[in-house]
């Protein structure tokens, strides 16, 4: 099982350049609206033909510019979750997984027999009588699922398949999807503009900007180690600020006007251009005398601390976002700090005078 | 003095077959126009279609006769190699009705098309179902109401059509004499009561065939 992928296309603002091989295993493709993500599947899919370049799927290829291969969608095999779905809406959903099962060559009793296992499998036996906007979300999207299934794809794509969803429901049928996925024991990229659902769903995260693959990797590492501004911000790092390299262990973070030292351990990339770190991974500094745990590390308290005035509180269900601005009054970006209401609790609901920006936690991005 | 029954037999039967004729040409030429990628030859197309809806047409008969008159190369083609007279003919109600009404098909049925969600298409190549499937088992059924009503007012349009059809087909009784030319040569002769006589039955066709249509589409619909 293996796809690759190296292609361009000219797009209106931009360029896409995608290149790019995986095996099997689930692929996150993580990127802003409009980078080029959901372009880059059609073209997979044959939907779209790119301008030049090759994809190849399993020794199969599915498209050369250079030896004018351009497999239709038909041929390619290549199951596609479209992100509302596109399920037959003058058919039932019975009829929908029947489509998908038009171009199999099979015999009507195993055709039946295939539809019977798929709406069990997919828990829309009920359903299979109704028209798809008689049904959820949800069930709309196990249709769609079913639907796919049935054509035997040898790879799937799964473009914002959780987007139009309410939000309680995506969890659920998150891990459903999981198991579907791993049932079918093939190759599946999904594009997402969501943090959450490439972390709990993908092995592999690829981030786009631009048309381009920016990083690609194991999907922990990327998000420990994002090393560009854009993976940062999509992996959900709040704080970012502007950095220059001011020594072997120091480094200026302009925007937040603080000098970082870092451990001797630490490689600084002397093209370094910012700095972030993750709103929960900023530590207060309650006052001296009350945090008495911190007492016998006061030398190492002393580095990469801000002195801070809070600027707005904002509160959400189960945790705070203390909006704070470094004291110095210097045009500063302010910084997140993201705590959770217990902890917050904990010191008292008292506004920290003076945080820490631990070392280690500091992203170093270019 | 009894009605002359000819013209209503006259119109039914152009209208019949022209409407037959003009639901495939002008879905073949949507979906033709529908599927072209160069943008440029879509507004050409499209402008040509279109072409007899906004020209008179007694300028479209003109060109009709141009083409099809007896001693044009096509029209002397067709009589001396298949015997077939198209001027003057009943053939040229029919031809004159399905130019006439072609842009009103054509235009609806595109409309229609377009309005179809491209990814509900494009799953279905992804599924692996032929293009022909695609376009009869999905996009037909999913523009039915749009390409119908389309179809009613190519309809209503080819049994109404008159300056085209005086043209190429002219006014011949029992042969190419249609409703409306009826009632124009039964006014012409002063006939006022016999005219009223074909709006009526006019008036009470088209109704029907409208009415009967929608009720069609509204319930494929729902």
């Amino acid at each position: 099982m293996a796809l690759s992928v190296h292609i361009k296309k000219k797009l209106k603002d931009f360029e896409l350049a995608v290149d790019f091989d995986m095996d099997e295993g689930i692929v996150g493709f993580l990127g802003s609206s409009g980078c080029g993500k959901s372009m880059t599947l059609k073209c997979i899919a044959g939907i779209e033909t790119p301008d030049e370049g090759r994809i190849v799927l399993d020794d199969e290829v599915l498209f050369d510019k250079k030896s004018g291969i351009n497999l239709s969608p038909q041929k390619r095999k290549v199951g596609y979750l479209f992100q509302n779905y596109a399920l037959f809406p003058h058919m039932t959903v019975k009829q929908n997984i029947e489509a998908g099962l038009a171009a199999s060559g099979k015999s009507k009793q195993e055709k039946k027999e295939i539809v019977e296992r798929l709406l069990e499998q997919f828990h829309i036996k009920e359903l299979e009588n109704s028209y798809p906007v008689r049904i959820s979300g949800g069930q709309q999207q196990r249709a769609a699922l079913a639907r796919m299934m049935a054509a035997e794809p040898k790879f799937l794509l799964l473009d914002e398949p959780f987007s139009a969803l309410d939000a309680y429901l995506k969890e659920k049928l998150m891990q459903e999807m999981m198991t579907y996925l791993n049932q079918f024991k093939k190759g599946v990229i999904m594009v997402s503009h969501s943090r959450d659902e490439v972390y709990q769903m993908c092995s592999d995260t690829v981030i786009m900007h631009q048309g381009m693959i920016e990083t690609l990797g194991k999907t922990k590492e990327i998000f420990d180690n994002p090393g560009t501004v854009n993976a940062a911000r999509l992996t959900g790092c709040k704080n970012i600020s502007r950095a220059t390299k001011t020594g072997t262990h120091e480094v200026y973070a302009s925007d937040w006007d603080i000098k970082l030292t870092f451990p001797e351990q630490t490689e600084i990339p002397s093209n370094l251009t910012h700095v972030g770190i993750r709103a929960h991974e900023i530590h207060p500094i309650v006052s001296k005398d009350t945090n008495l745990k911190d007492m016998d590390s006061n030398e190492s308290i002393k580095l990469n601390t801000m002195d801070c005035q809070l600027e707005r509180i904002s509160e959400a269900p189960f945790e705070m976002y203390l909006i704070l601005q470094n004291k110095s009054g210097k045009n500063t970006s302010p910084l997140w700090w993201k705590v959770t209401k217990k902890e917050w609790q904990e010191i008292g609901e008292k506004v920290p005078e003076t945080v820490e920006l631990p070392a280690e936690h500091i992203i170093l991005l270019k | 003095m009894t009605m002359d029954l000819s013209p209503i037999i006259i119109s039914l039967k152009t209208a019949t077959l022209s409407i037959i004729i003009t639901f495939f040409l002008g879905v073949a030429a949507a979906q033709f126009v529908f599927r072209l990628k160069s943008k440029t030859m879509k507004t050409i197309l499209d402008g040509l279609f279109t072409l007899p809806l906004v020209l008179p047409p007694t300028v479209a008969g003109f060109f009709l006769l141009y083409i099809f008159g007896m001693r044009r190369p096509i029209g002397k083609f067709l009589i001396e190699y298949f015997a077939v007279k198209i001027a003057f003919s009943w053939g040229a109600t029919v031809l004159a009705a399905v130019v006439i009404s072609f842009p009103l098909m054509y235009r609806s049925a595109r409309g229609a098309f377009e309005q179809v969600n491209p990814d509900v298409l494009s799953a279905g190549r992804t599924l692996g179902m032929s293009e022909w499937n695609i376009f009869w088992k999905v996009q037909m059924p999913i523009a039915w109401p749009g390409v119908i009503s389309g179809a009613v007012l190519a309809f209503a349009r080819g049994l109404g059509e008159f300056g085209a059809t005086a043209m190429i087909a002219g006014n011949i009784r029992g042969k190419t004499r249609t409703l409306p030319l009826a009632v124009y040569s039964a006014v012409a002769s002063g006939k006022m009561d016999d005219a009223g006589q074909y709006v009526v039955i006019l008036v009470g066709i088209s109704f029907i065939v409208v009415v009967c249509m929608n009720y069609f589409s509204m319930e494929k619909k729902g």
